[in-house]
């Protein structure tokens, strides 16, 4: 029901989550943050059951602080992404197996890398250049096999988002008014203008702080 | 002082009958040492078998009970008990036993260890040399323990078995949590966690293994540790654990020149130090281990040098020294001529 989508580009990698909190068949709010900072660079969008997406995320965000505490370093982004399959791989085959999809990723300034990973609830986990959870991501795939290239700037990435939730609220039956972008790029992690039906079809001019 | 066994021990008990029967009973143990086995217990359980059995039983306990309770008999017992154990302090605050562990070490045989600007080296002194040994079966000191990571121990070979394997599974279990190798310090304090575990809790007895770890990893590049039985760790430029380690960290000190050594050169300087310290007239290349680590094309490469590869590191370091001692030779000489030719000329 819900939808994330991450792209990875040659100098930073953008993650965007839909804002709605729906129960049942109703929509309780469409101002939900689903994004969570993991450390300066690392940024998570995460869909699934509404109780376990912030206790997920504030278990991984807690445990990657507790490790730079210890060793004073930082785990590497690849080191995060199994450490959280290996979370909610564990949990799955427990009583109390996390319900949550989620699209990970973060640019590195000292390697000058960027990463993302698609990771579900029963523990897959894909190294992809884009990828997105939910019905939505099915339409949005689409449109980014077709535009997408590595070496977009800001303005060019920030665009094809735009045309993929264009493609997702346009196709989709599930009613998707606004999403949440944020960038992990060398100057840390940003927000991005929300893109929302209001504004969609208008130009956003992305100011990104260097 | 002498040892009363339990079995005694619990037939003196059983035939106290009187009050003057318990201070002789009481007088004839308390300078005795006890066999530690099952004793407090087994004299408890006949304590209360006796009370179950009669009532006449209690007056001879009552009486027995005005020289000495026991409760204070099996407290005398417990403290004997734990006297001699690791866990407990010394009245000088010292924990003998780790003490010794750690002075067994220094009898050990030789390891050191080496950090370069291009690698890290560890050299082995083996003890075990016996033309009948089937030498298939690996090398005696030196293990690999991942792929960035290769220790030297020195200690009870027994228990540095253990240890590496500990080391190993510390290891793997990093990489199935987080798809990395371990970085070298995690990997060693986590090791040192264990080895302080038993200087702690009871009725344990410490590793009696140090242990010198070569590794790189992406944070701190190549690094060189050393862990004792205590469980403590440092990182080092040189360092040297076993047999005569105080001369060879000497050595270390005034040889090794500060951000310039080489693998080679360490090489070089392992041998040298090695034939100084080890207590054979002429060094062996097969009473001799070495290990290197270095980085190619983004990997890690660890090697265990071949026989040949060490007898030739010898050879060269003989013939130098062979020339060395010539040249001195040569020195000596010649100033005896000029000094000879001298009182030649005064005495002309």
């Amino acid at each position: 029901m819900e939808t994330v989508i991450g792209i990875k580009f040659n100098d930073f990698t953008l993650i965007a989550t839909d804002m709605t909190a729906a129960h049942s068949i109703m929509v309780m709010k469409d101002d939900e943050d689903k994004t969570y900072n993991i450390t300066d660079n690392v940024v998570m969008g995460v869909t699934g059951e509404a109780g376990d997406v912030p206790r997920f995320a504030e278990y991984i965000t807690q445990n990657v602080k507790l490790y730079r505490m210890r060793n004073g370093y930082d785990l590497s982004i690849p080191a995060i992404a199994t450490f959280t399959r290996k979370t909610v791989a564990e949990h799955l085959r427990s009583q109390s197996p996390y319900q949550v999809n989620f699209m990970l990723g973060g640019y590195n300034p000292t390697e000058k890398k960027s990463h993302l990973y698609f990771i579900d609830y029963l523990g897959a986990q894909v190294d992809v250049p884009y990828g997105a959870h939910g019905y939505g991501g099915m339409m949005a795939i689409t449109v980014m096999d077709r535009y997408y290239k590595p070496d977009a700037n800001y303005q060019e990435a920030y665009d094809l988002l735009k045309k993929c939730i264009l493609e997702v609220q346009k196709r989709c039956i599930i009613n998707m008014p606004k999403f949440k972008v944020k960038i992990s790029y060398a100057g840390g992690i940003q927000e991005l203008p929300i893109i929302s039906k209001d504004n969609i079809e208008q130009n956003i001019i992305v100011n990104v702080k260097d | 002082m002498s040892i009363l066994d339990t079995n005694t021990l619990l037939k003196h008990y059983t035939s106290v009958e009187t009050a003057d029967h318990g201070k002789q009973f009481y007088n004839s143990i308390k300078n005795c040492r006890f066999q530690r086995r099952c004793t407090a217990t087994r004299l408890h359980s006949a304590y209360s078998f006796n009370l179950k059995k009669s009532r006449i039983f209690n007056l001879k306990v009552l009486s027995f009970f005005h020289y000495f309770n026991l409760q204070n008999l099996l407290n005398i017992l417990l403290a004997r008990r734990y006297d001699t154990r690791t866990t407990i302090f010394s009245p000088e605050g010292r924990l003998y036993q780790v003490e010794y562990a750690i002075e067994a070490i220094s009898h050990a045989g030789t390891c050191l260890g080496i950090l370069t600007n291009d690698g890290v080296l560890l050299a082995a002194e083996k003890r075990n040399v016996n033309k009948l040994l089937d030498e298939t079966c690996g090398s005696e000191k030196i293990y690999k323990l991942n792929d960035d990571m290769v220790c030297s121990v020195a200690g009870i070979t027994a228990d540095a078995n253990v240890l590496v394997s500990e080391l190993r599974s510390i290891s793997e279990r990093y990489r199935m949590q987080y798809g990395d190798s371990i970085p070298c310090e995690q990997l060693v304090s986590w090791l040192c966690d264990v080895k302080q575990a038993y200087t702690q809790y009871g009725g344990k007895r410490p590793f009696g293994v140090s242990i010198l770890y070569m590794g790189w990893d992406s944070h701190y590049g190549f690094q060189l540790y050393q862990s004792d039985p205590s469980g403590n760790y440092c990182g080092w430029k040189a360092t040297c654990i076993g047999t005569n380690s105080a001369a060879a960290i000497a050595s270390l000190k005034t040889e090794y020149k500060e951000g310039q050594m080489t693998l080679d050169e360490a090489k070089k300087l392992a041998v040298k130090i090695l034939s100084k310290t080890l207590d054979a007239t002429k060094l062996t290349a097969d009473k001799v281990e070495m290990a290197t680590l270095k980085r190619e094309s983004d990997q890690t490469v660890t090697n265990i040098l071949e026989k040949h590869e060490v007898e030739k590191l010898i050879t060269e370091y003989e013939k130098m020294e062979a020339e060395i001692a010539a040249a001195k030779a040569e020195a000596k000489a010649k100033e005896k001529k000029e000094k000879d030719a001298k009182e030649k000329d005064q005495s002309s």
